[in-house]
């Protein structure tokens, strides 16, 4: 009782907010291509919120955020395949599981790699990264529907705006309570000082390990979304530049900051893909260029995020 | 009564003998000082009573406990608290979450309360708050519960880790070098506060400090080191007249 209650304010909002993105689609005016990248957008949300726990909140660098993504993508969509999921209420449990599934995966590497620091911890999960990859790409060894480094394809098409929508919602609010609570003062007393933090009797390693698992969790269950929305899945979309986006993401909204990742998320896929529809396209491939110079900017107007004044957390 | 007892503890780095076959014993409710030059072993002695460093040699007990090669967590939470020589503060954090983020380190409420926001959670979560805000008077810190911890001047940020210290409920203190870069004002203020520590919490200290007077005035024994190993121990007065002493150390002041 007491958790609706507290957060009355937070679930009228996000009613507030489903109920004029519904209006606006049932008026006809977006094209299905537009609903589908504002879908996308709070998986990306989502999943960037799972990082920002890791690296934002705890300080543990990670270069293999899109691994478990990818992972959590791959179980739902076998998963709804060979249980023949067609239904919104079937997937959920399917994308459960595969969060489930990726938040073991995470807790399996996570025991050996969050023993290391910085610069050792960056490249050991770039190695699980490139790892996860490898995999992906032979993966029509393991079954042949998972379709190696072909793609995994006819997936059905279930993610529709209530699912993104309001599962990223729930987790926005469960990871806002998360943070509120002793587990996240343990993961921000860590990235400030983590000997200071054991010295007043916090087990650093446990509580690094559970928002990694956690941070992995939510990447998982954003890839399950992800896997039903768009139907088709290859290794490359879960690669090293994926998690880059990633770690933009967090860092432009501010690490620490959740309404930053939330707003840096939405942010970053509509600018993408707004630049997609707004530039000619022989010139679209000049977004690259764009889109660092626009990078270095924003890091020098606002080097702790877009949301963050000074450097908070 | 024996609270905390080294044995023939000794700690390398490579060739270097930080601390050499030290013993020594604190007992309960006494304030205990360890002096010495720069580079002696002073604060290796505590870092390894914290579990920051394993003694190669030697044994060290709490509470009659062997506690060798226990990790600092966990020495937290049997009662040993500790400050450092060069302020480690969660700057990020507000004064208030620094002193409440130790409270919580021993009460604890599990993930499904954080998530649900259990009563259980709500009950602990006002008490940590409540006892936080204690310890922040305690300190005359109250009035600045919402800074961050690094905007705090030099001398309170001193003052906030020992609250922090002290919200962990510790049986012993290990206070590294608290005197150090303060003015004379400050190091008098300094020493008030330790008497009402001592006074209020029912606590025992491990003091290191290169402050003379500071010592002399508080400590009911005391400790020298010189090059890992102790080389005097004794009351205050006994050791400002120990000529080992003198030529080590006093001598050079
Ligand atoms: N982590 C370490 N690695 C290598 N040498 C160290 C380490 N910690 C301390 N030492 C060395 O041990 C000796 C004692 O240092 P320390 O305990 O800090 O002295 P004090 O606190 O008495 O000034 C010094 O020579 C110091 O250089
Ligand atoms: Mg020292």
């Amino acid at each position: 009782m007491r958790f609706f209650l507290e957060l009355r304010k937070l679930i009228f909002l996000a009613l507030f907010i489903y109920l004029i993105i519904k209006l606006v689609i049932f008026s006809g005016l977006p094209t299905d291509y537009m609903i589908q990248i504002t879908l996308y957008s709070f998986i990306i949300v989502l999943s960037s919120l799972g990082l920002n726990v890791i690296y934002g909140f705890t300080g543990q660098f990670s270069l293999g955020h899109a691994a478990f993504y990818g992972i959590g993508a791959y179980t739902s969509a076998y998963l709804s395949k060979v249980l023949e999921i067609e239904s919104y209420y079937g997937l959920i449990p399917v994308i459960f599981l595969a969060g489930i599934f990726t938040a073991f995966i995470a807790y399996i590497i996570g025991g050996p790699i969050l023993r290391l620091k910085d610069d050792f911890l960056a490249i050991a999960t770039l190695g699980f990264g490139i790892l996860v990859r490898v995999i992906l790409d032979n993966s029509d060894r393991i079954s042949e529907v998972l379709g190696g480094s072909r793609g995994f394809v006819g997936i059905n098409k279930i993610t529709n705006l209530e699912l993104s929508f309001f599962i990223t919602v729930f987790f926005i609010i469960i990871t806002k309570n998360l943070i509120d609570s002793r587990f996240g003062l343990f993961w921000r007393a860590i990235k400030n000082d983590e000997l200071a933090a054991s010295s007043i009797g916090v087990n650093t390693f446990i509580a690094k390990l559970i928002a990694f698992i956690y941070g992995c969790f939510l990447a998982g269950i954003a890839g399950g979304l992800y896997a039903h929305l768009y139907t088709f899945l290859h290794p490359s979309n879960f690669d090293i530049l994926k998690s880059i986006d990633f770690l933009i993401i967090v860092i432009i909204g501010g690490m620490g900051s959740i309404s930053g990742t939330i707003i840096a998320g939405l942010f970053w896929v509509f600018f993408i893909e707004g630049l997609r529809i707004i530039l000619p396209s022989e010139i679209l491939e000049y977004r690259w260029v764009l889109i660092p110079i626009i990078l270095i900017l924003i890091m020098m107007i606002r080097p702790y995020g877009l949301m963050v004044k000074k450097e908070g957390y | 009564m024996n609270l905390l007892e080294l044995k023939n503890v000794s700690k390398y780095f490579g060739g270097i003998k930080a601390v050499n076959n030290l013993s020594f014993i604190v007992k309960k409710g006494e304030i205990l000082s360890i002096i010495g030059p720069n580079g002696a072993g002073k604060t290796t002695v505590f870092n390894l009573i914290s579990g920051f460093y394993i003694p190669n040699e030697g044994k060290i007990f709490f509470n009659s406990q062997d506690i060798t090669g226990f990790k600092s967590h966990k020495l937290s939470r049997l009662g040993i608290g500790r400050t450092f020589q060069n302020l480690r503060l969660f700057k990020n954090l507000t004064v208030l979450e620094n002193v409440i983020v130790a409270f919580l380190s021993k009460h604890e409420y599990g993930i499904i309360d954080s998530v649900f926001r259990t009563r259980k959670y709500a009950e602990i979560t006002k008490k940590a708050k409540e006892s936080a805000r204690g310890f922040l008077d305690f300190f005359g810190l109250l009035n600045k519960e919402h800074f961050y911890a690094g905007n705090l001047p030099y001398g309170e940020q001193r003052k906030l880790e020992l609250a922090r210290a002290l919200a962990t409920e510790p049986k012993i203190l290990l206070i590294d070098e608290p005197a150090a870069g303060m003015n004379l004002t400050e190091i008098n203020d300094l020493m008030e506060t330790l008497k009402k520590i001592r006074n209020t919490f029912d606590i025992t200290i491990l003091l290191i400090e290169h402050q003379m007077e500071l010592v002399m005035n508080i400590s009911e024994r005391i400790i020298v080191m010189d090059f890992g190993e102790k080389i005097a121990e004794g009351t205050p007065k006994e050791i400002k007249s120990n000529p080992k002493v003198i030529e080590a150390y006093l001598g050079a002041l």
